[in-house]
């Protein structure tokens, strides 16, 4: 039994590193249920820009843009700009982040946040496959489906709302970028923030 | 950032120590924050790891007195779920040291730290513990014997150079190898890296034949040089080194 266990384990751990995607690639089409009931598939935002947000509302360092209200204003300008925002939340049920959709849609209308969707992943197989390994871990898809930035929101790494004015915000420097046409010119950060709670 | 919880029940206590019972103008000494990790939990290293953040400290001094940067002791390597972490556990000291100027005025010294950081059970909490020391000014500075030893057991673990340690490089791709050829075969070793753009390799390194040992990573973002901890055991002994090393160009 104990081997068993130790190679499962040992597959779960490889299916995380070895998926993760170069920045790119296509990203990988993915079908989830939102917090509203209705499901939702990368595809059907295809010739969009499509922004995913790794989230988790319990988590402190989701918590430092959500709190001062940063995150909704970059879900309010993707909106605006014609952006399709998806907060995905890979949490485990039981685990930190989880909530069932009546819960979900209370905090969010709480938070006044704006995404496109907030989609459960509550098998974590999306954020695997994308290796999601923070709350936040950003990721921007163009209108082509190929995955041009990855990563960190901005560039100070803490739970302090303060440091959000002070930091080089590299998803918007991205967005800004793309919607002018142009490369992005930092397509890959390290991500900063609690583990997501598989 | 202030804790949700009352003092007491923080998932960490901290402590401010010393390791003198007085100074003196123009001495040096030991000033240190202690973490005691409530079970089950664990707090951060200075590169975190995948997730997470180092702790901070904030120091309040008087001038003529310079108080160094934090001395973070060797970790432990942590892996859940597919997600790497370097943590303490149980306990930490955070050593400082303190230089008094030649003309320090004043008969005693008042130091103020804010310690700040991030402990995990099966959430991540955000806490914080202001800690204040007063230290007379005499004409000698006098060690206290027991934090001495204490001290000591805890500056030992934090990673110095060491020429008795050469490593080699080799990169594949994204596949990052470092080999380690210590003085002694070791028993067993661990590689941190410092670098936050690399990853470790989660499959575990080994030690060769011929009493070298490998560690794999992954450059996960391009860096040109890169920093190293490692631990060694060799019997009883255990060595903690600090290594820089120069990125071969990716192909």
């Amino acid at each position: 039994m104990k081997k068993l266990r130790m190679i499962f384990v040992a597959v779960f751990m490889m299916t995380i590193t070895a998926c993760a995607l170069d920045t790119g690639e296509k990203a990988p089409d993915f079908e989830l249920k939102g917090a509203d009931g209705k499901m939702y598939k990368l595809s059907d935002f295809k010739g969009k820009t499509v922004v995913l947000e790794t989230t988790n509302l319990s988590c402190p360092f989701i918590k430092k843009f959500y709190n001062a209200g940063a995150m909704q204003k970059y879900q309010a300008k993707a909106k605006k700009d014609g952006v399709v925002w998806l907060s995905i939340c890979a949490s485990a049920k039981g685990k930190e982040g989880y909530m069932e959709p009546d819960a979900i849609n209370k905090k969010l209308k709480e938070l006044k946040a704006v995404p496109t969707a907030y989609l459960i992943d509550a098998d974590g197989k999306v954020g695997k496959k994308y290796g999601m390994k923070t709350t936040p871990h950003m990721f921007i898809i163009s209108d082509k489906g190929n995955l041009v930035y990855q990563g960190a929101i901005d560039s100070i790494k803490s739970t302090d709302s303060d440091d959000i004015p002070k930091a080089t915000n590299y998803l918007q420097q991205a967005l800004t970028e793309i919607a002018a046409g142009k490369k992005v010119s930092v397509p890959k950060t390290k991500s900063y923030g609690c583990s997501v709670k598989y | 950032m202030s804790s949700v919880f009352a003092e007491n029940e923080q998932l960490i206590k901290a402590h401010i120590l010393s390791n003198v019972t007085q100074t003196a103008p123009d001495a040096e000494f030991y000033v240190a924050v202690q973490f005691d990790i409530s079970d089950g939990s664990y707090t951060y290293w200075e590169n975190p790891g995948d997730a997470g953040v180092a702790p901070t400290f904030s120091w309040t001094a008087p001038e003529n007195v310079v108080i160094g940067k934090v001395m973070f002791p060797s970790p432990k390597l942590k892996i859940e779920e597919g997600i790497v972490n370097y943590v303490y556990e149980k306990k930490v000291l955070f050593l400082f040291p303190v230089k008094i100027a030649k003309d320090y005025p004043a008969p005693e010294l008042k130091l103020k730290v804010k310690a700040d950081w991030l402990v995990c059970k099966e959430a991540c909490i955000p806490e914080s513990e202001f800690l204040e020391l007063v230290i007379p000014v005499e004409n000698e500075q006098k060690f206290i014997d027991g934090h001495n030893v204490y001290f000591d057991k805890w500056r030992k673990k934090v990673p110095f150079q060491n020429d008795d340690l050469a490593v080699l490089v080799q990169l594949n791709g994204k596949a990052l190898s470092i080999t380690g050829k210590f003085k002694d075969k070791v028993d067993e070793f661990a590689v941190f890296p410092l670098t936050e753009e690399l990853l470790i390799d989660q499959k575990k390194g080994k030690i060769n034949d011929d009493g070298s040992f490998s560690q794999n990573f992954i450059v996960d973002i391009p860096v040109s040089k890169a920093d190293f901890v490692l631990h060694l055991r060799k019997g009883e002994k255990h060595y903690y080194i600090t290594k820089t090393i120069t990125v071969p160009k990716q192909q």
